[in-house]
């Protein structure tokens, strides 16, 4: 009890504070839905929610992850949430194809960090050597990423093995290979098996879809751009700080708060990559500054699943999946 | 079952499934929802039609895994069942051991599965799976029905010297028979749920693709129609095995069974 | 009593793995052509006597001679067309028929335990269905037959090997009077025209003194039989048997001795 009139000095001072504050009307209420469990490589999103940059733009978010078992991507059509991340371009184009009102505005991930991985004291040292291993696949990958694998490089069906999360299956077969985030996977492997794997990263071979996109409802653009406008470069902000400040704790409380699993050694070893990789400021984000989209990529990679047979030719016209409305205007560069 | 209750246990279920799916079609075109979020039933038949090409291969490597995993079940329920009526030893022993197999959670178990079997054998491993979840009603109902031969009838057999064959197939494979059953439809469509997850855990296929590879896809692809029109085809799956199984406890049983005598 | 007995038990007892004592000292023997009626009130071991004439229970005391024990039944298998006959047969309380298949089915069911074809075993089923008034329903299920039809079905099975001796126990006494009269009737007039040796277990003393022509009276739990009754009735017995002197003077006896030998047992019972 003898707490009491500290609690009430408290409470004085919160109240003075908000009232203070130059922001008329409350905070929009606004649920961003992840596409995985929490983890650093969301972590701007995690940095904005726990420094304030978020509220500073006077929106109360919140996050709602997902995980292997949890599909939110109804939810947005549905208009249970108001954002979502989106692993790569595939489902934004699916969107297109069947006229769900939905677009990506913007575009996280310059570089998809999807890869594979093989032993580091396996047989398999090149990119064409992976053709031949036994490759630990999920069933998103099979039906996305991997019919690009098969059409363009020839990667054969029957080399495809169940993939549930587990690396054991992986560490049990030195012949094997298996699908990963190079931001990830090669540390969760060197932790339980004490070798770093080979790492092909798809991107380095032709994949050019973004990564970790974001996207929205049409209505909410056309009807409160503002909002919108307000939610990208708040993320933008918090990505920036997550890459480059010294001290992340605050954000990384919230991801392991999330996912119990996540460690700092993983943690650290992702931001680390995150920024080598140059995943969120390379490629035009350089100039145009974090969420960079440019249209011709996203044809270009449209025209690649076209080849790689998941779409039928003209079936759908990528530039309605995406908008550069919000971005692309150099936020955080400096 | 004379005419009459045939037509109504037909002709029932057949209506509320037709009022239900006049309301659902009503319902989303009042309150205009768009096919990504719920197509209407109508929508859905014409994906079927329009999908079949790729819907039928899909639809029959499902069927596929169900029925032979189903086989199996049947054969190995029935086996072990022997086995567990023959002795009380063995049944006391083994019994556990089937119980852990039915309530552990195939997802959790599915990847060593996997790895057990070896990861080239997909379709092997999907049909222990789905073998997994639906043999155990067929053991334990089999099992019952054995112990469950008239006292008086057993003492019979023994008056009259009945080798154990006779005494099996004469006595106690009869009596079992409607346990069987009762257990064999409960199997059926365990089968089918098993077979669907069984897909699902050991990894959706890009070669010869089964309704859950189309469920997952359809899914991915936010393709909403299709994924209705593969949930279409496993629920009419199910229904023709469940009528299915009715049928064939009836042709076996409607003589002399309470189970399948229909109201006189 | 020139013959030797069908069967005969000798200071038998049986004495449960739990601890209960159903019979003890229990002498009894059955001749050729007897018609024998056990009556005991319930609970006092009759139909544990009836187990193990059949072979269905053993003794834990003193020995049960058969007459065909000397000479077992042929094995299963052996020449097919010779009708084969089994020394027993048994009526239990229930019928005890296989649901699951005709009333002919269930008749030729001791032949075809024994290996006997269904064309072999044909005229010995017809002719025990029509021994009990069946014919007609030999395609018929259980569950089609009435209560009467069933048990009169369980006799013709019990019958359908020629047995030498037939155990009945209580096997009407679920049954509504009148059937239970004209069942009774029908087993007699059976019994008078094949004159197997029978033995009866019932707890009526006038079903007993009407059917039989012996009635031992056993004492309650642990049964052993404490009277002998002789029946010296005439063969052929009617509705005018039951109200003749010589049937209630017969059936105050057995009557009588039944309620001593309840008697006598509490009183042991509260003394002990």
């Amino acid at each position: 009890m003898k707490n009491l009139p500290t609690l009430f000095r408290t409470l004085q001072f919160v109240l003075g504070m908000v009232a203070a504050l130059p922001v008329a009307q409350a905070a929009d209420k606004v649920t961003l839905a992840t596409n995985w469990l929490a983890q650093p490589e969301l972590g701007g999103f995690y940095q904005a929610v726990a420094d304030g940059t978020y509220a500073r733009h006077g929106l109360e978010v919140t996050i709602k992850p997902g995980g292997p078992l949890v599909n939110n991507r109804p939810l947005l059509a549905f208009g249970k949430i108001d954002f979502l991340i989106g692993t790569n371009l595939i489902q934004p184009f699916d969107a297109a194809k069947q006229q769900i009102p939905t677009k990506v505005v913007a575009a996280f991930f310059q570089k998809d960090p999807q890869c594979l991985l093989s032993h580091a004291d396996g047989p398999w040292k090149t990119w064409d050597d992976l053709k031949q291993a036994p490759l630990l696949m999920g069933n998103a990958g099979r039906q996305t990423f991997f019919l690009w694998l098969h059409d363009a490089y020839g990667f054969p069906r029957a080399n495809l093995r169940p993939y549930n999360h587990s690396l054991a299956p992986f560490l049990n077969d030195p012949r094997a290979a298996m699908q990963g985030f190079a931001t990830a996977e090669p540390e969760r492997i060197r932790e339980a098996s004490g070798k770093e794997p080979r790492v092909f990263l798809l991107a380095d071979h032709g994949w050019n879809s973004y990564s970790t996109v974001l996207e929205t409802r049409n209505d909410l653009i056309a009807k409160n751009p503002e909002l919108v406008r307000r939610f990208v470069d708040a993320s933008i902000v918090g990505w920036n700080t997550y890459l480059d400040a010294e001290d992340t704790d605050a954000a990384d409380v919230l991801i392991k708060k999330d996912n119990p699993s996540m460690t700092d050694g993983l943690i650290k070893f992702s931001r680390r990559k995150m920024s080598e990789l140059e995943l969120l400021r390379g490629g035009e984000a350089k100039k145009l500054g974090i969420g960079a989209i440019d249209v011709e990529r996203v044809k270009s990679f449209c025209a690649k699943m076209v080849a790689a047979g998941m779409y039928q030719e003209g079936e759908i016209d990528p530039t309605t999946a995406v908008t550069v409305e919000f971005v692309n205007k150099g936020v955080g560069v400096e | 079952m004379n005419e009459r209750s045939l037509w109504i246990r037909l002709g029932a279920p057949m209506l509320v499934g037709a009022a239900l799916l006049a309301a659902w079609e009503a319902w989303v075109r009042c309150a205009e929802l768009p096919k990504y979020i719920l197509p209407t039933p109508s929508e859905v038949v014409a994906t079927i039609f329009a999908q079949w090409p790729a819907l039928a291969p899909a639809w029959l490597v499902t069927l596929k895994t169900m029925l032979v995993a189903l086989a199996a079940a049947v054969v190995f329920g029935v086996a072990l069942a022997a086995l567990f009526a023959s002795s009380r030893l063995v049944e006391t022993s083994l019994f556990p051991y089937a119980v852990m197999l039915q309530v552990t959670p195939l997802v959790a178990v599915a990847p060593f599965i996997v790895i057990w079997i070896g990861w080239e054998r997909v379709w092997l491993t999907q049909l222990v799976c789905a073998w997994i979840v639906a043999f155990f009603p067929i053991l334990s109902n089999t099992t019952m029905g054995l112990r469950s031969a008239d006292p008086g009838l057993r003492d019979l057999f023994t008056l009259y010297d009945a080798s154990r064959w006779q005494r099996l197939r004469l006595l106690l494979a009869p009596s079992a028979l409607p346990y069987f059953l009762a257990g064999l439809k409960v199997s059926a469509n365990l089968a089918l749920v098993g077979a669907v997850v069984a897909e699902f855990v050991t990894g959706t296929q890009v070669d010869n693709p089964g309704l859950a590879s189309t469920i997952f896809t359809s899914q991915l692809n936010s393709d909403t129609p299709l994924m209705f029109a593969a949930l279409a085809l496993i629920s009419l799956t199910g229904i023709i095995t469940f009528f299915a199984m009715e049928w064939l406890s009836h042709l076996l049983l409607a003589r002399w069974h309470e189970s399948a005598v229909g109201e006189r | 009593m020139a013959a030797p007995p069908l069967v005969e038990l000798a200071n038998v007892g049986k004495t449960y793995q739990h601890g209960a004592t159903a019979l003890a000292g229990l002498d009894l023997h059955i001749g050729a052509g007897e018609f024998v009626s056990l009556l005991g009130p319930s609970g006092c071991g009759k139909s544990t006597a009836l187990r193990m004439i059949a072979g269905l229970s053993q003794p834990t005391s003193g020995t049960i001679r058969r007459a065909w024990d000397a000479s077992p039944a042929p094995a299963a298998g052996t020449d097919c067309r010779v009708p084969w006959s089994h020394p027993l047969g048994c009526v239990f309380q229930e019928p005890t028929l296989l649901p699951w298949t005709s009333v002919w089915n269930n008749v030729y069911l001791p032949l075809r335990l024994r290996g006997v074809s269904q064309a072999a075993a044909k005229s010995q089923v017809d002719e025990a269905l029509t021994l009990v008034g069946l014919q007609g329903f030999e395609q018929a299920y259980p569950r089609e037959l009435s209560g009467g039809m069933k048990m009169r079905a369980s006799v013709a099975r019990a019958l359908v090997t020629r047995p030498q001796l037939l155990l009945l126990d209580e096997p009407f006494a679920a049954l509504d009077e009148i059937t239970r009269l004209r069942l009774n009737d029908d087993l007699l007039a059976l019994w008078r025209e094949r004159r197997w040796g029978a033995m009866f277990i019932t707890h009526s003393v006038f079903e007993s003194v009407y059917l039989s022509t012996r009635v031992l009276v056993m004492s309650p739990r642990p049964g052993r039989v404490v009277e002998e009754i002789v029946i010296d009735l005439a063969d052929v017995r009617t509705a005018e048997t039951r109200t003749s002197v010589r049937y209630n003077e017969l059936c105050r006896r057995a009557s009588q001795a039944l309620e001593r030998a309840i008697a006598e047992a509490s009183t042991a019972g509260r003394s002990a």
